[in-house]
């Protein structure tokens, strides 16, 4: 009789550690997945900033930037002059930005719904939607930035500074860079 | 009697260790709800963008439609947010705000597409000078997440949210 009672108190501590490191166990797994999570979150968010950067680093090159061309530093600013005499001559450069695609996109200042698509040329400018700076196939995902579009206009023999707002976009796939 | 009196002191204490045992697993239940709601509740989360950032920069620098003193002078955002909140009138007849709100809505909704079926929900526009509110926009739904900068230009102070 004393030994049966034993026994199930054996048994009862037995089934109480069992469920407590059950416990532990799924808790210790929730928190691990959870973290694990989070660290994908981060991956990404540093990919993406990355990728921002280098959109950046490549508008402001000299190459693209407006310098002090337009009254004073500016910021995000990519001289549209300079760009479109640029693609020109682009074929020196190779790949020396390392990316697949280079795209300039006007934001126009009215209300766009199917306004046509006008590639930028010599013969158009600047009467054009975008500017396909790199003419090869685009590879990869694109990452593009907000920059500031400038150029010099004629008013009635007056030459002024025009900046309008554009998206800098670049398509690389990797293991360009 | 004796025995009696033995087997209902046996059968309170059972009872006295099986409200002991409910009582611990009702205490660790709660302890494990307190924990999980605040783990797993999501603060009100914004985050600083370097899109918006620059988006700020270059629709600070757009060339608007309007000049105060001579053509072609025209006035960039940050000029026309000073002249608007000093009511100023542009040389075509139009009001200074007018020109702002007409050039910013147009910027920014060709910029950032809202909708309840896109990624941003809505945006907040938001500019003082010298302190006081100049202009502001919004749009679509204000959501718990967004993205967002801000940006000083001296007396100047530009903020743009994307909810999403």
């Amino acid at each position: 009789m004393k030994n049966k009672k034993a026994q199930m108190k054996i048994q009862q501590t037995a089934f109480m550690l069992i469920a407590v490191v059950i416990f532990f166990a799924l808790a210790g797994m929730f928190m691990v997945s959870f973290k694990l999570s989070s660290l994908k979150e981060d991956a990404n968010l540093l990919n993406e900033r990355n990728a921002l950067l280098l959109v950046t680093k490549i508008a402001e090159s000299p190459e693209f930037s407006c310098g002090e061309a337009f009254g004073g530093k500016k910021v995000n600013c990519v001289d549209f002059d300079k760009t479109i005499a640029l693609k020109n001559n682009i074929d020196i450069y190779g790949n020396f930005w390392g990316v697949s695609n280079m795209e300039i996109r006007r934001i126009n200042n009215f209300e766009q719904e199917d306004s046509p698509e006008i590639e930028c040329t010599f013969g158009n400018y600047p009467d054009c939607t975008h500017l396909r700076i790199l003419s090869s196939q685009v590879v990869g995902s694109d990452h593009s930035t907000f920059v500031s579009l400038c150029r010099k206009e004629n008013y009635q023999g007056e030459i002024y500074n025009k900046c309008e707002l554009a998206k800098f976009i670049i398509s690389y796939g990797g293991d360009e860079i | 009697m004796e025995e009696m009196k033995f087997k209902m002191n046996k059968n309170k204490k059972a009872q006295e260790e099986m409200i002991g045992f409910t009582l611990i697993i009702i205490i660790v239940a709660v302890i494990i709800l307190v924990f999980l709601t605040i783990s797993l509740r999501k603060p009100n989360q914004e985050v600083e963008s370097y899109e918006v950032e620059s988006f700020i920069q270059a629709l600070s620098q757009y060339t608007a439609n309007c000049s105060i003193t001579y053509y072609p002078d025209y006035l960039d955002i940050k000029d026309l947010i000073k002249q608007c909140s000093e009511e100023r009138i542009c040389l075509s007849g139009k009001d200074s705000c007018e020109v702002l709100k007409e050039t910013l809505t147009n910027l920014i909704n060709n910029s950032w597409q809202v909708g309840e079926d896109r990624p941003n929900k809505g945006y907040s526009f938001n500019s003082t000078y010298q302190g006081i509110e100049v202009f502001s926009l919004e749009q679509g739904n204000i959501t718990l997440n967004s993205k967002g900068a801000a940006q000083n230009f001296q007396d100047l102070d530009i903020y743009f949210k994307v909810y999403f």
